[in-house]
Order: structure tokens, then sequence, then C-alpha cells
């Protein structure tokens, strides 16, 4: 196909009229401002060939250039399979559509007109209302719109049928069409079933596995069970057996006899051994009673021989006491005398040593006395001199002047002068001359006139024969002055009566006194303190303490304390007095000591001998009371004939006791006993064994009744029923999965395998293209569609809508290139309006496509409308300027 | 003086019918129960003296206490001597179906001989059972021998019970122990021995029967479903015996080859002609031959059809092989990537040394039917 001239008026922004000829059959480029209507021409082109052209309503309004209500018209020439065309549409106001072929050869109009287009061009137009893409065939595919050229390819159904004609003509039919895509579908849906896309299984594989195993672990537990309740079952069965057995044997009746019988036994050994212990017990109490008897008669004897020699010891020990008396009689006498010597001489000792103690204490009064007398004559003088401090010091304190006082008197007498000086200095001064004599006074007191007057305050004088004079000093410091002088007179006045004085110099007086007077009290205390050596108070106490002295030592008799030298003369004589009595003393008692020890171990010995010999006799006479009792009891000759037959009688049973103990000996009692044990203990084994047995075998009884109540044998063959029947369903669902996974692997392999078959001859087309543009870089093609999937370069797989809006736009017109090339060649109405389509490429990749778009004109019709005339300047194709072209 | 009993054994009380699920297999649960209360009710309508029982009444000794219970209920249906032995499925042994049952008062009518040559008087004495009681499930001695030697009053009718197998006669014993003696009734001078064990109904010789099962319980069984009504004149005398038909369900097995229309036509036929009242009617079917996918559909349809109105239908098809005609593979596609895949899968599937050949062979019927339903 191939368009040969285009004239379009009153449509949309053409609204003058334009006509293009001269349309190149390979690459004609329109150039055209913006809003000059470049675009334009390409609507014009749609809606000229596949628009109706009693389209109505706002459609048509749409056509209509703005503030229009003209009739759009549009004319195209074109040549199809060597046919010339001629193709006139008018819109709105008497729409008309014409189809004239070779210059008016054939005519075809309106409906007519617009069918023939249709069968020419392979379109199915839309029931109602403007074609779009989906309705424009061929077109929808070839003629791309401004900004539309990156956008990934849309196939409308009459494209995809050429397409697909054309395709299939060259590799034949390789796709499964709607049914080979419902087949599939279907075969993926069944699988989905038992697998997800990425062949993990999934439940309705997976459960019936799971109920399997579930199935065969349950069987097994029963089985389990089973076996157990069948083993139980052999237990019962053999414990049953045993007790039969024990039963049938009469093992336990055995056993008993045995028992009894050893017990018979042992019930013998044991008369046997009381037998023995009765011998024992009876020689034992023989041998006491023998025993005793022997030890009778011996005590017997010893008693008469113990008699005898007491009889004889006292015989022998009576000499023997009485030259003991004797001695000791002696010796007491000695020491009688001695004694009486020794009373004497103490006596006269005594009487010596109280004349001593009375000279002694003659001494001591006198002693005290004296010092007495010393001490009272102190006290006396002491007494006397504390008796003059005192009435010193009592004037000392009468006196308060001291240097303070004195000190301060003096300073205001000073500043009273002072006040006075002051004052009289400016006093009035009045002389009084009287007459005669007559007389001044003053306030009523005379006046001494020879000597003048000095007035410091209001005075009234009266002078004799005269009258009154009144006085009023002036000076204006007289009042103050005089305050002055008032305040410290009357200061000095209060300072002195407080001490007693009246003037200072009386206060001067009184003070000397008083220093002299301290000075006479400090010399008599020191005299004081020499009399006393100490405290007045001490000496008084002194003195008391020796009169009570005295008067302890002193008795009523007693005259005056003689003179202490008297004193002292008598006690030395009575002193002598006493060491010669002592000395006599001192004798006696020794003499009269020597013959107290020669008395006193006479007198012990004697007290012993006799003690002894009192002794010996009362035990004769209880030896000779006992031993008369015992013979009253029984006689010795009786004693000694008792003795002998019990000693008979003990031998006699010691030997019956012997022979019961052989003859226990010789039956064995250990192994009796042992035999007893070990038949007792046989017995309860037996019984014990047996008991269990049958206890077990209630157990075991009871615990198959219950196993058997479960009704194991008939779950068991259930569970193996159902395990048989979920075996068969997981085979028949493990092979319906498996099918189906097959089913779609084999219809997926063979459709990629169809489609890439089918998308050989695209493929082969488009190479060439992409060599020029992305020689490393190979295009993904998929679907009936043909889809643009990606592209694949350097080992990676790019999605198509991933790529740069520039790239798309390049991979998008070079597909189309490719699919009109081959849509050409197997005769289909093929021409490529592309609108501006490589905005978004770079000047190096339009570079190369210029050399695409190139290549590919040279089979097919390319009309390229563009705003960038310098960009396609290179280009060597037909360029149209719109602004040259001609009014229509 | 003259006996009449009825001989029957191998009840399998309690059996599950584990293979057959869902509603058939406790219809069929429940009907062995139903078919001991017609036994009775059948002694009673027939006034006969004893019901014997040959063993296997329980299909296991640890059947649930519920079948029990309804054992002894079901005894109800008939007064006069019920007499059991153990069989090889309820052996008498310490802990047993018995042992239970003794505990649960069971009627006085009811014997359950489980002592060892223990004989049981019948009839006031008119006539005597001789049991040989199994205490074990397998037992390598023949349990009969002692009747040889049992004493009898004179005049009693001798009748013995075993359970086991007279292995000469059982062309496919089920079990190989628990042997009897061919000649036992002659040698033990037995009037009637009452055998249990073989499923189906059985004459050894004039004197010794297998009653079989009363209730069928499989599909190999051959005569089953019986009772034997048995009538002796006399001591001696050869007694006469009469199968009852008292089973409610019959079990059908099928082995079938189809090829195409024709055969699965036959196949119809001859179901319908062996189940004449589905319901009753078990079915195992076996079907083999080679088909095309076309007639595989056929057959599935009609085994849909059986499968709705029989009470249990088992189809095994493993010896049936589907193979799809070039008519099938054209009606799937005949061009186009769907082609493809079908020819590469009947590639496989016709391949035999292809471990996946069955799965080809599955996937490629699974197209075809999508292929039928896409037509639909």
């Amino acid at each position: 196909m191939q368009i040969v001239r285009l004239a379009v008026r009153r449509f949309r922004k053409l609204r003058e009229g334009v006509e293009i000829d001269g349309f190149e059959p390979g690459l004609t480029v329109i150039v055209g401002d913006n809003e000059e209507g470049k675009s334009t021409l390409l609507k014009a082109l749609q809606s000229a060939f596949f628009d109706r052209h009693n389209l109505t309503g706002k459609l048509i309004d749409e056509m209509m250039p703005f503030g229009s209500s003209v009739r759009p018209e549009i004319e195209v020439d074109f040549e199809l399979t060597g046919e010339s065309y001629l193709l006139k549409k008018s819109f709105r106001h008497e729409p008309s559509a014409l189809l004239k072929r070779n210059g008016g050869e054939r005519t075809w109009q309106n409906d007519s007109a617009e069918e023939t287009l249709r069968e020419l061009l392979g379109f199915t137009p839309p029931g109602r209302g403007a074609a779009k893409e989906e309705h424009r065939g061929l077109a929808g595919l070839l003629w791309v719109e401004q900004g539309r050229a990156f956008a990934p390819l849309q196939l409308n159904e009459d494209s995809r049928t050429a397409l697909h004609d054309a395709i299939e003509g060259e590799v034949g039919q390789v796709l499964g069409g709607d049914r080979g895509r419902a087949l599939l579908a279907s075969a993926e849906q069944r699988t989905r079933r038992y697998f997800a896309p990425k062949g993990r299984e999934r439940d309705a594989l997976k459960s019936p596995l799971r109920r399997v195993e579930e199935l065969q672990a349950a069987c097994n537990t029963l089985k389990a069970d089973v076996q157990v309740y069948d083993e139980k079952v052999e237990e019962l069965e053999e414990l049953q057996g045993r007790l039969a057995k024990y039963e049938r044997d009469n093992r336990l009746g055995a056993a008993k006899t045995n028992v009894e019988r050893a017990n018979t036994a042992v019930r013998q050994i044991e008369n046997l051994e009381k037998e023995v212990e009765t011998a024992k017990a009876e020689a034992e109490a023989a041998e006491s009673r023998a025993g005793a008897a022997a030890g009778e008669s011996t005590r017997r004897r010893d008693l008469v021989k113990s008699v005898e020699k007491k009889a004889g010891d006292i015989e022998n020990t009576r000499p023997q006491l009485q030259e003991s008396e004797m001695k000791r009689d002696t010796a007491r006498e000695n020491y009688e005398a001695a004694q009486l010597s020794f009373k004497d001489r103490s006596t006269q000792l005594e009487a010596v040593r109280n004349e001593h103690r009375e000279a002694q204490r003659q001494l001591e009064r006198a002693r005290i006395a004296e010092e007495l007398n010393n001490l009272k004559n102190r006290l006396q003088k002491a007494e006397s001199l504390s008796s003059r401090i005192e009435k010193e010091r009592e004037i000392l304190d009468g006196t308060a002047i001291d240097e303070g006082i004195l000190a301060r008197l003096r300073t205001l007498s000073g500043k009273v002068r002072e006040s006075e000086a002051a004052l009289e200095a400016i006093a009035t001064s009045l002389i009084f001359a009287p007459d005669g004599d007559n007389v001044v006074a003053l306030d009523g007191l005379p006046v001494d006139v020879k000597k003048p007057l000095k007035i410091t305050d209001r005075a009234t004088i009266q002078l004799e024969g005269f009258g009154t004079l009144e006085i009023l000093p002036g000076g204006e410091d007289i009042p103050n002055l005089r305050k002055e002088l008032s305040r410290l007179e009357g200061n000095l006045r209060t300072e002195l009566q407080s001490v007693g004085v009246e003037t200072v110099a009386d206060a001067e007086r009184a003070h000397r006194l008083k220093q002299e007077q301290a000075s006479t009290v400090k010399e008599l205390q020191g005299t004081l303190q020499g009399v006393t050596g100490g405290e007045l108070e001490e000496l008084r106490a002194q003195v008391g303490e020796l009169r009570q002295e005295l008067m302890r030592l002193t008795v009523e008799t007693d005259n005056d304390p003689p003179p202490i030298e008297q004193a002292q003369t008598a006690e030395s004589a009575e002193r002598k007095k006493q060491e010669e009595a002592q000395q006599a003393a001192s004798e006696a008692e020794q003499t009269r000591d020597n013959a107290r020890d020669q008395y006193d171990p006479l007198k012990e010995l004697y007290i012993r001998i006799k003690a002894a010999y009192e002794q010996a006799d009362e035990e004769l006479a209880e030896a000779s009371k006992t031993l008369d009792e015992a013979r009253q009891d029984r006689s010795d000759e009786q004693l000694e004939e008792l003795a002998v037959e019990t000693k008979r009688e003990a031998e006699q049973r010691n030997k019956a006791y012997g022979d019961l103990i052989l003859k226990l000996e010789s039956q064995s009692p250990d192994n009796v006993r042992s035999e007893q044990k070990r038949a007792q203990e046989a017995f309860e084994q037996l019984q014990e064994t047996i008991n269990k047995d049958k206890r077990d075998s209630l157990i075991l009884t009871t615990e198959l009744r219950t196993l058997g109540q479960k009704g194991l044998a008939e779950e068991l063959e259930r569970k193996d029923g159902e395990l048989a029947s979920a075996s068969r369903e997981l085979q028949r669902i493990e092979l319906d999965a498996k099918a189906w996974k097959l089913l779609l692997t084999t219809l997926q392999e063979a459709e990629s395998e169809a489609k890439a078959k089918f998308l050989t001859p695209v493929k082969d087309r488009l190479e060439p293209y992409l060599q020029l543009l992305f020689p490393d870089a190979s295009l993904q093609l998929d679907g009936d569609d043909l889809e643009i999937v990606g592209i694949h370069r350097n080992g990676i797989q790019e999605p198509f809508l991933s790529l740069s809006i520039g790239m798309r736009e390049q991979i998008a017109v070079l597909t189309r290139l490719a699919l009109a090339d081959l849509l050409r060649e197997k005769g289909k109405p093929v021409a490529l309006v592309l609108d501006d389509p490589l905005v978004n490429s770079d000047p190096k990749r339009f570079k190369r496509m210029r050399h695409a778009l190139h290549r590919a004109a040279e089979n097919v019709q390319i009309i390229i409308l563009t705003c960038h005339e310098d960009r396609y300047k290179t280009l060597d194709a037909n360029m149209i300027h719109l602004s040259d072209c001609p009014a229509w | 003086m003259a006996i009449q009993f009825i001989h029957t054994a191998d009840w399998q009380l309690g059996m599950q019918f584990a293979g057959i699920g869902g509603d058939a297999g406790a219809a069929l649960r429940d009907q062995r129960m139903a078919t001991v209360r017609k036994i009775g009710e059948l002694a009673t309508q027939r006034g006969v003296d004893a019901i014997l029982v040959a063993g296997d009444v329980f299909d296991d000794n640890t059947v649930a206490d519920a079948t029990l219970i309804q054992t002894l209920d079901a005894l109800k249906t008939f007064a006069g001597d019920w007499v059991f032995i153990p069989g090889n499925h309820d052996a008498a042994r310490a802990a047993s179906a018995w042992t239970r049952l003794a505990e649960r008062n069971p009627p006085e009518n009811a014997h359950f001989l489980t002592k060892l040559e223990a004989p049981l008087s019948l009839l006031d004495g008119a006539a005597v059972a001789l049991p040989a009681v199994l205490q074990r499930r397998h037992e390598a001695d023949d349990l009969t021998a002692w009747f040889d030697d049992a004493e009898t009053p004179e005049g009693a009718i001798r009748i013995g019970l075993a359970h086991g197998s007279v292995v000469e006669y059982l062309p496919n014993p089920s079990e190989a122990s628990n042997p009897i003696a061919a000649g036992r009734a002659e040698s033990a001078r037995l009037d009637y021995l009452a055998l249990g064990d073989w499923h189906g109904t059985l004459q050894i010789d004039k004197r010794t029967w297998y009653s079989g099962t009363p209730e069928t319980d499989r599909f190999t069984s051959s005569d089953p479903g019986n009772v034997l009504l048995v009538s002796i004149d006399g001591p001696g005398r050869t007694p006469r015996v009469e199968p009852l038909k008292v089973g409610t369900f019959t079990w059908r097995s099928i082995a079938q080859e189809v090829r195409d229309s024709t055969d699965i036509e036959a196949l119809d036929e001859q179901i319908s002609s062996l189940a004449p009242d589905p319901s009753t009617c078990l079915l195992s079917l076996t079907v083999s031959g080679t088909l095309d996918l076309a007639v595989r559909t056929e057959l599935h349809a009609l085994l849909e059809r059986w499968g709705a109105l029989l009470r249990f239908l088992r189809v095994d098809e493993g010896a049936l092989l589907a193979t799809p005609s070039d008519d099938d593979l054209d009606r799937i596609d005949r061009t186009g990537f769907v082609r493809v895949a079908v020819e590469r899968l009947r590639e496989r599937a016709s391949d035999t040394g292809d471990p996946d050949r069955a799965i080809a062979e599955a996937a490629l019927i699974r197209l075809y039917e999508e292929h039928v339903k896409l037509e639909r």
C-alpha cells in the first residue's frame, strides 16, 4: 500500500484546506511546526479510511475546527496491489464517501465505498461510533500517534489474524488456537489442584498420603495391641496350665505334709529339750543343797574354833591390862602436882601485871595533863589576838571609801570648782560702802560688806536705810553656767553622802585612816598564825580532845595527875617486878607440860588395852550364844551327815542330766529345725507362687476382658480396609496428579516450541534492525499477540517496561518495521505512519534509527510526521514542509 | 428316636467388610446378624430340635461387646438348643469371645462347647453331640480323633461337630491346619458330622457336610448362603440333608474381555442377568482387553451406571489397555502444539521401556476426556 496524495479541509486544526502531494513510495517526512496541524494529518488519514462518513453527534463535533460548523472533507489517493484509488470523504452536512479505482474504472459510494475499503484493507469497523485502534486493522498497529511510540505493541483482532496468516504462511499451523489454549488452561487448572506453580505439592495430593500414613500408623498400633492381646492370652494359658498342673500333682498338699512331718520332729526335740531343762534345774538344785549343807558344816566347825580361840585370847590379855593401869596412875599424880604449882605462879604474875598497868596509866595522865596545859596557854593568847583582829576589821569594813571613790570625788570637786570660777568670772560684782553700820542683807541674810559680793542669780538685797535692791545679773551664759554648777554640786553631794562624809577633805582623811587599820590587821593576823601554828579552831579542837583523853584515863579515886617524873619512876619499878614474875610462871608451866607429856600416852595405851579386852569378851559371849543356838537346831554330827547325803543326791542328778543331753544331741536338733524351716519355706514359696499365678491369672483375665471389649479385631479389620481403600485412592490420585502434570508439561513444552517456531519469521526480520541499534541484544517476544516481553543482553533479561522510554520507542518502532516487512512480503496492505516517533532518542541512537528507517523504506512506505526537521534532514528522504503545501 | 436340626457354621459375626466402604459395608455388617435371627426364626418355623453351629461364630475373639450382646439377643429367636463349638477364628483360648459370653448370663439353651472331649447330651440323651474343640487357632492334630473311642449311651444318635479341613476333599482349603480325617464319620460311628470352615455348602460323604456360611462374605465362595436342615430318623440311619437358602446378598465375579462397543453391550447384558435385584448384589468385575479412547469412554459410562445401581461394584481395570486410535487423536487436534503433545504422549504410552508409560497413557486419556468435554 502506498499513499500518494492527501488533501484535507475544515478538519480539526486544518481549518484551511491543505493538499500534500508527492508522497514517496519509500520514506516521506512531513515537517510542520507545533500547532500547524501535522498530527491532524494522521487523524485525517485514520478518519478517511476507518471512520464512517455518516458519523454523527459528539464524534463528528470533534472533527470540526473549533467554533466552526462547516463540512470536513478529506481526499486520499493511494495505490494498493497495483491499483490506484481515490478516496473522498465528507462528514456532517451531506456526508458522503466515494472510492474510485483507476481513475473511475470502478466507483463505490457511501456504504459501498466503505465496505470495499474494509475488504481491501482488512479491518472490522465498530458497530457505531468512531473507529478506534482495534477497528483499524493493520493501521492500528502500524500508524502510531504522537507520544505513543514507546508503548507496548497492541494487536487488534484483524492485525493478529493478518500476522498469524503471514507467519503460518511461512511456518505452518504451529499454535493451537483457542482449543489449544482451552486444553492447556484445563490441564493447568487440574494440575494446580495437585501442584503449586513452583511444583510444591498441594493438600489434594498430600492429604491422601497423610491419610495413608495415619491409617498405617493406626493399623500398626492396633496390630501391636492385638499382639499384646495374643501374648497376654498365651501368658494366661501358661498360667492356667501351670495352676492346673499344681492342682493335678497336688504339689501344695505334698509340701504341706512335709511341713507337718518336720513340725512333729521339731515338737519331739522340743519335748526332749524341756526334759533336759528340767533335769538341769534338778541337778542344779541338788548341787545347791549339797553346797549349802557342806557350807553349814564348815561354818559350824569354824564357829567352834572361833569360840575356843576367843576364850584363850581373853585369858592372855588380862595381866597386860593391869600393868598398864598402874603405870597410868603414877603418871597422873605427877602431872596434877605440876599443874597446881603452875597455877600459883600464874596468879602471882597477874597481880604484878595489874600493878604495872596502874603505873602506866598514871604516867599517861601526867603526860596528857602537861600537854593540855601548854595548849590552853596558846589558845588563850590566840583568842585575844583574834578578838582584836575582829574589832579592827569591823572598823575597816565601816569605811566605804576606797581608791576609786576617792578619785571620783576628787574629779567632781575639781569640776565644781571650775564651774564656780566660770560663773564668778561673769557675775555681777557688788561692792558695798554702807553708811554707818547699815546692814546689807542678801535674801534676808547679812552680807559681809567688806568683801565684794558676786551675784550670779536674781537676788534681792536689803540695804538698810535704803530699802531693797533687786539685782538681775546679765550675760547670756549665766543661766547655763549656774545650771551646770548646780548639777555638779548635786552630784558631788550625792557622792559624798553615799560614803558618809561631808566633804572631800573628810573623805581624804577617812581613806588614810582605813589604810593604817588594814596594816594593823595584817600584822595581828601574822602573830595569830605564829601562836596557833594553823587555824584557831584546830587549836581549840586539840584542847578539847586532850581534855576528853584525860577524862577517859581518870577514875573517881584518882587525885590530880602526878608530876610526870614521879610517874615515870613508879612505872619503871613496876615493870621490873612484872618481868621477874613472868620468869617464874614460865618455868612452872614447862614443868607441868613435861608431866603431861608422860601421862597422856600411858592413859591412851590403857584405854586401848581395856577396850580390846572388853570387845573380845563381848565377842566371846556372842559366839558362844550363836553356837549354842545352832546346836539346839541341829547338832554337829547331824550337820555332817546332812552334807554327805546331799552330796550323793547331787551326783545322781548330774548324771541324769548328762544322760539326757547325750540323748538330745544324738537326735541333731539343729538339723531337725533346719529341715522344718526349709519345708515351711518351700511350702510358703509354693503357696506364694500359686497365689501369684492366681492373682496374675485374675489380672490377665480382667485385662483381656477389657481389651476384648474394645473389639480390636473389628477395629483392625476396619482400619485395614480403610488403609487399603486409602492406598488405592492415593495410588489413583498420584496417577491422576502425575498424569495431569505430565500432560501439562508436555502441552507447555509443545506450546513453547510452537511459539518459538511461530516467532521465527518475525525474529528473522527483526534481527537485522536490532543489529543496527543493539548488536548484543536479542528481543524476547511472547504469545500470540507478539507481545514484547523484554530484551536479553549481557546474559540478563530486562523487562520491556523497565527499559528507558527512549529504548522502548526504538524497539517498538523496529518491531513495527520488521512486522511491516513480513506483512508486505505476504501481500498485506502495509504502510507506516509515525507521528514524531523518536522524540525520546538520543542523537546517537537516532542516527542508527535513521539507518533502520532507511532500510525499511526500501520495501515499505513510511510517512513520518515531525516538528524536528533538523533530525531528519540527513535522512536523504523526501521532505515536505506543511507550510509549503498548497491550499485546498 | 429321630432328631432334626439345623447345621450352620462360619457366621463370622463382627466381620467388618473393610474392603467395602460406605453404606454397602454397613449393610453387609448388619445383615450378618439379621441372618442369624433368620436362622433362628427358620428353626422355630420348622420345629427342629437344635441348631448346631460348627465354629467361627465370631470373626475374632476380640469382637466388640456390642457384637456379643447382639448375638445373645439373636438367640432368642429359637427356644431349642443352640450348640456352639469354637472355630479357628474364635478358638476357645484362655480369654476368648466364649469366656466373655459366659460372663454375660447366656440363656440355658445355649451350649458353648469349649472343653476338650466333653460330649453334650441332647433330647434327654437321645442324641449326643461330640465336639472337636479348637483351643488355639491352628492345631496340628486331628481333634476329632477322640470321637472314635467316645462312649455314648446305647441307642443315642452320635453327632460330631468339628471345624477344620478335610484336606482331601477341599480344592483349596482355607487353612492347612486343623485337619479332619476323611473317614471320621465312619470310624467314629457318627450319624452325622457337622463341619465348619469351608464357606460354601459342600458334602464330603453321606454323613459329613460343610454347611457353608449362611451369609456370603466373599466373592470366591461356591454355593454359600445356606444352612442345612438335617433329619436323622434313628441311630445308624442315613441322614437326610436339605440345603435352605437364608443369605440375602449375592456376591458375583465377572471377568470380561472388551474390545469394542459390541463387547460393552454384551457386558451390560451379562450384569443385568446376574443381578436381577442389583441392590442385593455385589459385583467384582475384571475387565481386560485393548480399547480405543472412544470405547473406553463408553465403558466408563457403563460402569458409572452399574456402580450407582449395584450394592457394590469393584472394577479391576489392571489388564485393560486404553490405546488411542488415529481417529481419537485426530479428534483432539490435527495440527498445532496440542497435536505435538498428543504424539509425544502416545509415543511414551506405547514405549514398554518407559517407566512412566502408564502415566503417559493416563495423561493421554485425560487429554481425550478434556477434549470430549470441550466438544460438548
